[in-house]
């Protein structure tokens, strides 16, 4: 690494499955828990930081998140279009299951935009969707009775057109 | 401790406080049919913390236009929300109308942060169409009204919202027996109706479907006809400041014949501007910078060469202009000579108020 003039300094992560990865610290930044581990101690960090709750098929996915991010902006005259294209096929690339596990990790790792990001994406999801299908999405039981939700769908009739099919 | 908690969650149950970041970014159609998710969603979306998250994070979305219908007996019965998404316009919902709302007088004269003034014989009416939330407001002096009210050309009211006190302002300008103008401004908060100086040198002067009060800066402004010091008569664009509850004028791109009544303020896609009518065809004027006479600029959309396309309003950022034609019951959106998406109204009258509508979940505040 030495000799090359913007030589960064890398921090290593620990997945729960023990997995390490190679950090430059300008990535390590965006990710406000890491960075606030790092601020919050005395010495350099030269042993890997342990992530107790974050497994390595989300750690991957942020950083490749992250990372092409970084390169983008970089390039501004290109930034825009090929961001959205990206982050088009990043959304795409998941299935429900494996976007809600990475909501929780980009919210304890505390990644911001990808929160938001992540946040739009279920949001356009579910949209025009149907009650069952969110209540599958998100894992919620029903806890009305027949009658109660019967009479919240004649309140609300108005909401229920041009629901998608599941 | 994080861990455990979380085993003890189904495999990928959101936190509440996750689920509210992502249903804060929902329009208010799906929220409304998701409170029959479950009963914590119920309490969730009810609340008026989320509500007004919920406005602040989606408030600059301004696409959507709302109008009145009538049924087959001449009332007015329903509420139909136009949506222009890029390069469609069409019917996205329709609501019923409070029932306080029907009656055959009923007009749109105002909206503001989800909820549409209305005013009729004898009342003024603030309702937001999701939540049926509304609240009624009479009149001041009531007796005199009666001698020539309604007189829709002579009266024009309007809508807008206080920050620094979480207040709504309901202004009306109308023509005290038909010699001088009065305008009076009514606070929500207060319960009361406050004359604003210096009402009685602006004419509110316009058809009701022209006279919408249309806010921009903090501010609700309307047409109307300004007596100088030297009794001289002029169009000017009146604007009614919110924090100062003063009024103040804007000159017009250039001046009118105050015979004249075809010109209108126009606003949405964050512009503020006007279109006169010039010889066949209508000149689209936007304000640059606000309340800089010379920074009015005649815009390059070029309307159909023929009567019957009247600009409404701004789309997209002031590049589209939204206009009605053919009776004035058919949307279109023209940008520089092309024209996109058509819409025809559901049965209103023959030239229906239609008001721009961002739609909210929001609730009034009550009097002290």
């Amino acid at each position: 690494m030495s000799g090359i003039s913007d030589t960064e300094r890398m921090i290593t992560l620990k997945t729960v499955e023990g997995t390490l990865f190679d950090v430059k610290s300008s990535i390590a930044k965006d990710i406000k828990t890491v960075q606030a581990f790092i601020d919050d101690s005395d010495d350099d960090v030269t042993s890997p930081i342990p992530l107790p709750n974050v497994f390595t098929r989300e750690l991957s996915r942020i950083l490749d998140y992250l990372n092409n991010h970084h390169r983008f902006r970089s390039d501004i005259e290109k930034a825009d279009e090929e961001m959205a294209r990206y982050d088009a096929e990043f959304a795409k690339s998941m299935s429900h299951e494996e976007l809600k596990a990475l909501i929780l990790a980009a919210n304890y790792l505390n990644v911001k935009d990808l929160l938001e990001f992540l946040n739009q994406t279920v949001a356009d999801v579910i949209q025009n969707k149907s009650v069952e299908f969110v209540r599958n999405f998100f894992g919620i039981e029903n806890d009305y009775t027949p009658e109660e939700e019967e009479k919240l769908r004649n309140e609300n009739e108005w909401a229920f057109n041009g629901v998608e099919q599941d | 401790m994080d861990t455990k908690k979380k085993q003890q969650l189904s495999p990928m149950d959101l936190p509440t406080e996750l689920l509210r970041g992502i249903l804060l970014r929902l329009p208010v159609k799906s929220l409304f049919r998701f409170k029959c998710v479950s009963k914590q969603w119920l309490s969730l979306l009810s609340d008026s913390h989320f509500a007004k998250s919920h406005f602040d994070l989606t408030n600059n979305i301004n696409n959507k236009l709302l109008y009145l219908s009538r049924d087959l007996s001449g009332d007015y019965s329903n509420a139909y929300r136009v949506k222009i998404a890029g390069t469609s316009i069409h019917h996205d919902y329709r609501v019923h109308l409070h029932a306080i709302c029907k009656h055959e007088s009923t007009r749109i004269i105002g909206s503001c942060r989800g909820f549409i003034l209305l005013k009729n014989d004898t009342m003024l009416i603030l309702w937001n169409p999701v939540t049926d939330f509304y609240t009624a407001v009479a009149y001041p002096d009531l007796d005199f009204w009666n001698l020539d009210f309604p007189c829709s050309s002579f009266f024009c009211g309007g809508v807008g919202y206080e920050k620094s006190t979480d207040d709504y302002l309901i202004v009306i300008g109308s023509i005290k027996a038909m010699l001088k103008p009065w305008w009076k401004f009514f606070s929500l908060r207060t319960n009361s109706w406050k004359e604003i100086e210096g009402g009685d040198r602006f004419f509110p002067c316009f058809p009701l479907h022209r006279q919408l009060g249309l806010v921009y800066n903090e501010a609700i402004h309307w047409l109307a006809i300004h007596t100088g010091s030297d009794d001289e008569h002029s169009f000017v664009i009146v604007a009614f400041d919110i924090a100062t509850k003063t009024l103040s004028m804007i000159p017009l791109p250039y001046p009118q014949d105050t015979r004249n009544c075809e010109l209108s303020l126009m606003g949405g896609g964050g512009c503020f501007g006007m279109w006169i009518m010039n010889n066949t065809a209508p000149e689209i004027w936007v304000m640059k910078e606000y309340k800089v006479e010379s920074s009015w600029t005649k815009l390059n959309i070029v309307l159909p060469l023929y009567r019957g396309v009247i600009p409404l309003c701004f789309a997209d950022s002031g590049d589209e202009v939204v206009c009605r034609r053919g009776n004035n019951r058919e949307l279109m959106k023209l940008s520089n000579n092309q024209a996109w998406g058509r819409c025809v109204l559901n049965p209103c009258d023959n030239d229906p108020i239609l008001v721009m509508f961002t739609e909210s979940l929001l609730s009034l505040p009550s009097s002290k």
